[in-house]
């Protein structure tokens, strides 16, 4: 290489190329690049040209693009099917109760149906992954999606024994789960967790299934947003949700609030 | 501009652009090799277990598995009347809850969901049971059903006793085997060092109670 490169090797050289004597593949390639120029000046370009060097680039390129698109794949799939943030689910609707809400004895008016947050019973819904075959006290529920539990309610008018069944998977044995009919649901099914609730027509959408596994106990359902983290996840992380009283006689919507089972202080803080 | 070239009295002064930049194309080329392979091998990063390893499986499933035990021994304190029963209780609810704590900030800092996933789905390897083990509401090796649950409230006194203690040993048997495959096969040490503990703890505690099931009269349930 260092020789093709000598100053004084380009005039002569293409000489003797030209009479017989060198390579005819480079007097050829130079010939194909169709540069209209004379003899000379083709012959003396083709001996320029390092063609090691263009190999090698060429090799590094192609090697590296090749090495590079496996990563990008291989980094893809270990974050396929991983959610980061509750928005990549579509249809997901969002409240902003604060931590902190009031335990109230009385009948709240919540303003989303099924609710999703605000004032509630000091004594919350067994959410054990309990299944409850009756429409439960709604401000008894909310006080589990305090605690990170999420809720399945149903419409039992419009959903079948078998969608039943398969929304009772999602729940049943899994912790800080709970999932009830709810009369006058306004869709077939919705899923609710603290300040977030999706609504679905059917048994099979897979959303409830991500929802349910996502948002269970999970304080950081927007991923790095520390901020909205903090405003929007279940206050209470590691509260209980048992209360055995409650899965053995539950309150059902409608019912005044009847001490059941174990409460805690209401996280009101001292805020001013 | 290779026009030039014939003119100038060295020929080489065509060819140096070229090669200046074929050196600068490898130069880069080599660069983003090596970024690209330290990303493939996935040198330097701080690999956190993925949802579906055996960390996060075991931390999710033992989680899951701990809070009935600790359910059901909440439930001592308002029905039986038995020191030694009454004892046992408050140490499996105090252990387990605070077991379940651990593992349940372990998924929190890997970032993989609390809850979800098939249940033991990630016993992979040699578990002659696997196919039976996801059945039954999703129900892991030991626990008790929603059935047994309610039938265990009701009951109060000796009776209430035997019950929970046969209830209580069937949940640590079932327990010991998700233990003991991660004792195997988990790569995280604190991972593997709390279901050794599991374990250990769990086989004595199920002794324990079997005498003291023998004293009141009780049979053991069947071994999950």
């Amino acid at each position: 290489m260092a020789k093709d490169r000598k100053p004084d090797d380009a005039r002569p050289s293409g000489g003797a190329t030209r009479s017989g004597g060198g390579n005819p593949n480079r007097a050829r390639t130079g010939g194909k690049s169709g540069r209209t120029r004379p003899p000379t000046q083709v012959v003396a370009n083709a001996h320029k040209r390092p063609w090691g060097l263009i190999a090698g680039a060429v090799a590094v390129v192609v090697f590296a693009a090749a090495v590079i698109g496996y990563a990008v794949v291989q980094v893809n799939e270990a974050n396929a099917n991983k959610l980061a943030s509750i928005e990549e689910i579509s249809g997901v609707e969002a409240a902003d109760y604060a931590a902190g809400q009031d335990h109230v004895t009385t009948e709240v008016d919540y303003e989303q149906s099924p609710p999703v947050g605000g004032p509630h019973d000091g004594n919350w819904a067994d959410c054990t992954g309990t299944v409850y075959d009756v429409d439960i006290r709604h401000e008894n529920a909310v006080h589990g999606l305090e605690h990170g539990a999420v809720w399945i309610t149903y419409n039992p008018d419009e959903v079948s024994d078998a969608d039943i069944d398969t929304l009772a998977e999602l729940v049943d044995g899994e912790s800080y789960r709970m999932m009830s009919p709810y009369v006058g649901l306004d869709s077939p099914i919705s899923v609710q967790a603290w300040n977030h609730q999706l609504k679905v027509d059917s048994a099979d959408d897979e959303r409830i299934e991500q929802f349910a596994d996502f948002m269970t106990t999970n304080r950081s359902p927007y991923g790095d947003d520390t901020e909205r983290n903090e405003a929007l996840a279940y206050p209470e992380p590691s509260a209980s949700c048992e209360n055995p009283a409650f899965a053995a006689e539950p309150l059902v919507e409608g019912d005044a609030s009847t001490p059941i089972g174990p409460s805690d202080m209401a996280t009101t803080e001292d805020q001013g | 501009m290779q026009t030039d070239a014939p003119v100038t009295a060295d020929g080489g002064s065509g060819g140096r652009p070229l090669r200046i930049a074929l050196m600068a194309v490898i130069a880069v080329g080599l660069v983003l090799l090596g970024g690209g392979l330290a990303v493939a091998l996935g040198i330097g990063r701080t690999d956190t277990p993925g949802a579906d390893s055996v960390e996060a499986g075991f931390a999710r499933d033992m989680s899951r598995h701990h809070l009935q035990g600790v359910e059901m021994a909440n439930m001592v304190a308002d029905r039986s009347e038995d020191p030694e029963v009454r004892q046992i209780a408050f140490d499996i609810s105090a252990t387990q809850t605070g077991q379940a704590g651990r593992m349940q900030g372990w998924l929190a800092l890997w970032g993989v969901p609390q809850s979800g996933g098939d249940t033991m789905a990630w016993m992979t390897e040699g578990g002659s049971h696997d196919h039976g083990m996801t059945m039954d509401g999703g129900l892991m090796p030991g626990m008790a059903t929603e059935d047994e649950l309610a039938n265990l409230r009701e009951l109060r006194g000796t009776a209430f006793d035997v019950e929970f203690l046969r209830l209580m040993i069937r949940h640590h048997q079932g327990g010991f085997e998700m233990a003991e495959y991660t004792v195997e096969h988990a790569d995280v040490p604190a991972v593997r060092d709390l279901a050794q503990a599991i374990a250990k703890a769990q086989s004595a505690e199920t002794r324990t109670m079997a005498t003291m099931l023998t004293a009141r009269g009780g049979t053991p349930l069947p071994a999950p």
